[in-house]
């Protein structure tokens, strides 16, 4: 029993960090219209990033405030440079331009960084263990994780439910002609999706490193996840992706415990199930 | 959402406004079509080149084996504008099922590659029929899902796949013609597996171009341009999809068993890495032919046998080439040599 509930718990974690994952390519694809395949890349490099400076620093708290901001501003570079000219163009030409991203950005960091991973120091505050009178004690740095996805995901929601700026990026997602031909300089909005995309792809980066450690191949794996996330939660659906997320982490943990050499199967057999019996997803709206 | 589509090709900014439609036309206009049939004779002199100027024979005939995957994995990336990311499932299918066919039923050539096309081409309808559920996107993460599926099946199921470690020991296989047994041992003898590989690639090439020209194929690209006025002119356009599928994924299924005979190996590595490394080679070489993808395919490979010797990182001049590629020349280098360089030298000749 005590194993059953410290696994639901550990499946709730990774569930988070996929939801953090497929919160970023939902909203890419809401209002830029293509699947962001270099994701998984992106967040390879903000948990490197957290690598580096978390050993200078000798804790992740810098790199939690300031990987964020590098990593946005790299997304809104990426995005006014080589993404820019493939909106005129079709969908999978973008789709194929951040595939090829991916190539170079972890070949990239394999140039600089070597090919084998780093470690990430755990985080000095949060190195004791907390009993939650249910299960066994859990590391207290995996609540901690538990709590910033849960604060990142409000302020995401906050963000497009209550700001002005959230509003005009809600009404792009659902006409985004409509919007340029109000005045809206929609280039502007576009850029800034993109960087908050990554920015969130980046803290994920930065609260996986001190749990399993970086290394340049750590964006792939999870990023098919996470489009099996986005697609079993429903295509631009906001809460399709978190409940999907934590779904199919408590669902791959759960398996692990009792048939372990499944767990890679689970998330895909639940897909196809999706896909056969709700193709638009949990909670996506029927087109 | 589909409605949009059709403008979507012109909402760039004001200024660029005509700039997408040229690219639309350059990218998939009347190029290919005047290289329908000539595409065969590109590919037989692009074999004998090969067959006379790759030291390598394993690379040589890899070339032709890859050439034919990245073509076939064409008729739904460049065809159908369906861009499959788990196209290394349908290889490594192949590869598992010749091998286990050579391994413990009988070393026939015609056999091997028979189970591992038709149970592939089988395979794919029930794959394509959820992959196609929801295009576009949707296709292309589902695809990718269902490889990444596949290559956990192939790690775990040890008793059949040998986990791991993969088959290794496939016997050479025999190839029965009318009077004559020809064994097809890529080490000892690599010029007769050559040209084996050759001539069955010759084939199938000649028989996707048929597909690609045949009223059907035709349907395919009308899907591409606008799939909701080809459903209004009364096309299932679904079931042109997957047939469209299954055809690619035979095709790769055959690959994969010629390149399990090549090998006399499969495994993990490299049969399920590759579904990027195919979908480079259909992006480099051209996706507005069939020929394009087999050029994409030989100078990847060419690449990787000379980068990769003096370069560790190889991969990530492979992935810039890639990106300048989509920005810059989404025609790739076949439609290069047969679009944008006729119409330089028309400029040169007209401003001269």
């Amino acid at each position: 029993m005590d194993q059953l509930v410290s696994q639901l718990l550990l499946g709730l974690v990774s569930g988070a960090l996929l939801v953090l994952l497929a919160l970023g390519l939902n909203l890419i694809f809401g209002l830029l219209e293509f699947i962001n395949f270099s994701h998984g890349a992106l967040y390879m490099v903000g948990a490197y990033l957290t690598s580096y400076l978390a050993t200078a620093t000798g804790s992740i708290w810098l790199a939690l405030l300031v990987v964020p901001v590098v990593m946005a501003a790299l997304g809104a570079a990426l995005e006014r440079t080589i993404i820019r000219p493939m909106y005129g163009r079709d969908q999978v030409d973008a789709l194929l331009l951040t595939f090829g991203l991916t190539y170079v950005l972890i070949e990239g960091v394999r140039v600089i960084a070597g090919s084998g991973g780093r470690r990430v120091p755990s985080p000095g505050l949060l190195d004791f263990q907390v009993d939650l009178g249910i299960g066994r004690p859990l590391p207290a740095y995996l609540l901690f994780v538990v709590v910033v996805v849960g604060l990142v995901v409000g302020g995401l929601w906050l963000f497009l439910q209550r700001t002005n700026v959230g509003l005009v990026v809600r009404a792009g997602i659902r006409d985004h002609v409509m919007i340029r031909a109000l005045g809206v300089r929609f280039d502007r909005y576009r850029t800034l999706v993109f960087a908050i995309g990554v920015a969130v792809a980046g803290i994920a980066g930065v609260l996986t490193g001190p749990i399993t450690g970086v290394y340049p191949e750590m964006g792939a794996d999870i990023l098919i996840l996470a489009f099996v996330v986005v697609v079993v939660g429903g295509m631009g659906s906001f809460w399709g992706a978190v409940l999907a997320g934590l779904l199919i982490g408590v669902l791959v943990s759960l398996t692990t415990l009792y048939a372990s050499i499944y767990a890679g199967i689970v998330p895909f057999v639940l897909m196809i199930l999706v896909m056969t019996f709700r193709p638009h997803g949990l909670l996506g709206a029927a087109t | 959402m589909t409605d949009l589509r059709a403008t979507s090709a012109s909402d760039g900014t004001p200024a660029r406004a005509g700039a997408p439609a040229a690219t639309v036309a350059r990218t998939r206009g009347a190029g290919p079509a005047r290289w329908t049939w000539g595409q065969l004779a590109l590919y037989v002199v692009l074999a004998v080149v090969v067959m006379f100027t790759v030291p390598n024979p394993s690379l040589a005939i890899g070339m032709l084996v890859y050439g034919l995957w990245a073509a076939g994995l064409n008729l739904l990336v460049g065809y159908g504008g369906l861009v499959s990311f788990g196209h290394a499932l349908p290889f490594a299918w192949g590869g598992y099922a010749a091998g286990l066919v050579l391994l413990h039923v009988s070393t026939s050539a015609w056999l091997a590659m028979g189970v591992a096309a038709v149970s592939m081409g089988l395979l794919s309808l029930a794959v394509g029929a959820v992959c196609l559920r929801r295009t576009e996107v949707y296709f292309s993460m589902l695809t990718l899902a269902f490889a990444q599926l596949g290559f956990f099946i192939a790690l775990q199921w040890n008793s059949l796949t040998g986990g791991d470690d993969g088959l290794s020991g496939i016997p050479v296989s025999s190839l029965w013609l009318p009077g004559v047994t020809i064994e097809l041992n890529a080490l000892r003898d690599p010029l007769t597996f050559f040209v084996f590989t050759a001539v069955v690639v010759f084939v199938v090439f000649a028989a996707l171009i048929l597909y690609t020209e045949s009223p059907m194929g035709r349907v395919l690209q009308a899907i591409r341009e606008n799939e909701e006025r080809a459903r209004g002119c009364g096309y299932s356009t679904r079931l042109v999809q997957l047939v469209t599928f299954v055809v690619a994924g035979t095709v790769a299924g055959l690959a994969g068993g010629l390149f399990a005979m090549l090998n006399n190996f499969v495994g993990l590595q490299p049969y399920w890495l590759l579904s990027g490394v195919v979908l480079i080679m259909v992006i480099l070489g051209g996706r507005a032919s069939l020929f394009g993808p087999f050029l994409g395919a030989v100078v990847y490979l060419l690449l990787e046998s000379t980068l990769s010797r003096s370069f560790a990182s190889w991969q990530l001049i492979v992935g810039a080439v890639f990106v300048v590629c989509v920005l810059a020349f989404p025609q790739g280098l076949w439609g290069l040599v047969t679009q944008t360089l006729p119409g330089l030298v028309r400029r040169g000749r007209g401003t001269a």
